[in-house]
């Protein structure tokens, strides 16, 4: 379906938005037979943490960027990095929250904390991907593999879990989880922390969480993606600025959203006009 | 009962399932509740043809006119927005407050492309050189295609296709195939709100007709 949508001579433009390997497969073949491209991949978001962010705040919006539409955002914050003494403050609280998340049916009246993932085959994944975190080394400090529900026992759930200890060459921090699975990554210093998140393929969404402006706008300034939160943990443009990913998280020049969504969707004529006839009707003249 | 899952080609709404089809599911439960079609090239090409042949009438029609169908639209998507939320969280399975919001944040796209009048006006320069004037204007491409993820069954194509048609541009929009109903069901609330046959149509499918595709000799 995807090829033959990109193939058919009358299209004009194609937007996709999905994983990364097709995003870049849509975009090469759709411009190869001369069609505009826009396509968004997939992501790694990473939520930095510093010493001096709001305990409860920031715990707040990290279980809701991590676990909110159960991890399957392209902006999800899927790996939190803490700096400093942060990991301390913020952890245990992070963890009791996560514990915490009651999963269940969303299609019933009563609503659970969090729904099931989109497949069985992708629950699978999701805890394939935590169990090859465990075996290189990291440590599941909230683990929601073993949830049980019991008036949907057939549902695809997971519970969510977060993964300590994470560095940057396991399988799970290079890989998109997209389920309901928080890496974190202790860090000494701002530093250390910006380049983790700039060695990343990808460049979807990025965040902060400070009290210092000058962190912060360090952070804005050096940080490698397009869309960025401050004290923000889900920084997802609104319709009337554009969805600005980076780098393998978009394959094109001109995004959806706003302003570059008209430039996508139109093509620009310039008219350059001139009337001869010397002087008549010249409205100058009296 | 599964839940019907129709293509929309040229104004018309059909189920088909000659080419095979794909179980949705609900994941909370883990119970199929529809099939949804695999469409070959055919069915494809057809779509395709039929957004070519609305694109005349619709990029001359007048862009504040085309503003109204989005005005309605979005008053129609409100009225609705119970049912639209439910659709979203049975076939994707996010939470009713989840797929609220990402409800809402499709239809403030549809506000957007509301303001269309105004986004496309262009420049002008007079005499530019002496005698000339300049000006640009912002045309309409032709047949646009939307291709969308499972996460948001919803909100995505909401990013694009009231946009590409308020531009004046005709479309053929391809939902997931894991999420395909909420499209059928906003598309129908789409054409309540007026909107002329093959203007916007809707296909299915998957992985399944990509190897006929990619031989079709077209």
């Amino acid at each position: 379906m995807r090829r033959c949508v990109a193939y058919a001579s009358k299209v004009k433009a194609l937007s996709f938005v999905g994983s990364t390997p097709i995003a870049k497969y849509i975009y090469e073949t759709g411009t190869r037979h001369g069609k505009r491209v826009q396509a968004n991949g997939g992501a790694k978001n990473y939520i930095v943490v510093m010493p001096d962010a709001d305990v409860r705040n920031t715990v707040e919006a990290l279980s809701m960027a991590a676990f909110g539409c159960a991890g399957e955002r392209c902006m999800a914050g899927s790996t939190a990095i803490t700096v400093g003494k942060a990991a301390d403050r913020v952890l245990p609280s992070l963890v009791e929250a996560a514990r915490s998340i009651r999963v269940g049916p969303t299609d019933a009246e009563a609503q659970p904390d969090m729904g099931p993932v989109i497949t069985a085959q992708h629950r699978e994944r999701v805890m394939s991907l935590v169990a090859t975190g465990e075996k290189e080394g990291a440590k599941v400090i909230a683990d929601g593999r073993g949830v049980r529900v019991a008036d949907a026992p057939n549902g695809f759930y997971i519970g969510a879990t977060i993964v300590d200890g994470i560095r940057d060459e396991m399988t799970i921090a290079r890989e998109e989880v997209f389920g309901p699975v928080l890496n974190v990554m202790r860090m000494e210093d701002l530093d250390h922390a910006i380049e983790v998140a700039n060695k990343s393929a990808y460049g979807n969404g990025v965040a902060i969480f400070t009290s210092s402006g000058k962190a912060a706008r360090e952070f804005k300034h050096r940080v490698k993606a397009g869309m960025v939160g401050i004290n923000v943990g889900v920084p997802a443009t609104m319709a009337m600025f554009p969805f600005t990913g980076w780098d393998e998280s978009f394959y094109g020049d001109l995004h959806i959203q706003g302003k570059e969504g008209v430039q996508f969707y139109t093509q620009q004529k310039v008219v350059t006009t001139r009337w001869f006839g010397d002087g008549v009707g010249d409205v100058w003249k009296k | 009962m599964m839940i019907p899952c129709p293509i929309f080609l040229g104004g018309e709404w059909r189920e088909i399932q000659n080419n095979g089809t794909s179980p949705v599911y609900n994941p909370s439960r883990g119970e199929v509740i529809a099939q949804v079609p695999m469409c070959g090239a055919d069915v494809v090409n057809e779509a395709v043809e039929a957004a070519a042949a609305a694109f005349p009438a619709w990029r001359d029609t007048p862009p504040v006119e085309r503003a109204r169908l989005f005005f309605r639209y979005r008053q129609l998507i409100e009225e609705n927005f119970d049912r639209i939320c439910q659709s979203v969280t049975r076939e994707h399975g996010k939470t009713l407050a989840e797929a609220r919001g990402s409800v809402y944040r499709g239809i403030e796209n549809i506000e957007y492309a509301c303001g269309i009048p105004t986004l496309l006006m262009g420049d002008t320069l007079e005499n530019l050189a002496r005698g000339v004037d300049c000006e640009t204007m912002r045309q309409p491409l032709g047949v646009c295609v939307g291709i969308t993820p499972f996460n948001f069954p919803a909100m995505v194509p909401m990013w694009m296709f009231p946009l590409a048609l308020a531009c004046g541009n005709t479309f053929v929009l391809k939902p997931s195939e894991k999420v395909p109903l909420t499209v059928v069901l906003i598309i129908e609330l789409l054409e309540k709100a007026g909107l002329p046959k093959g203007v916007l149509n809707v296909v299915h499918g998957g992985r399944e007709c990509v190897d006929a595709l990619l031989t079709h000799p077209k």
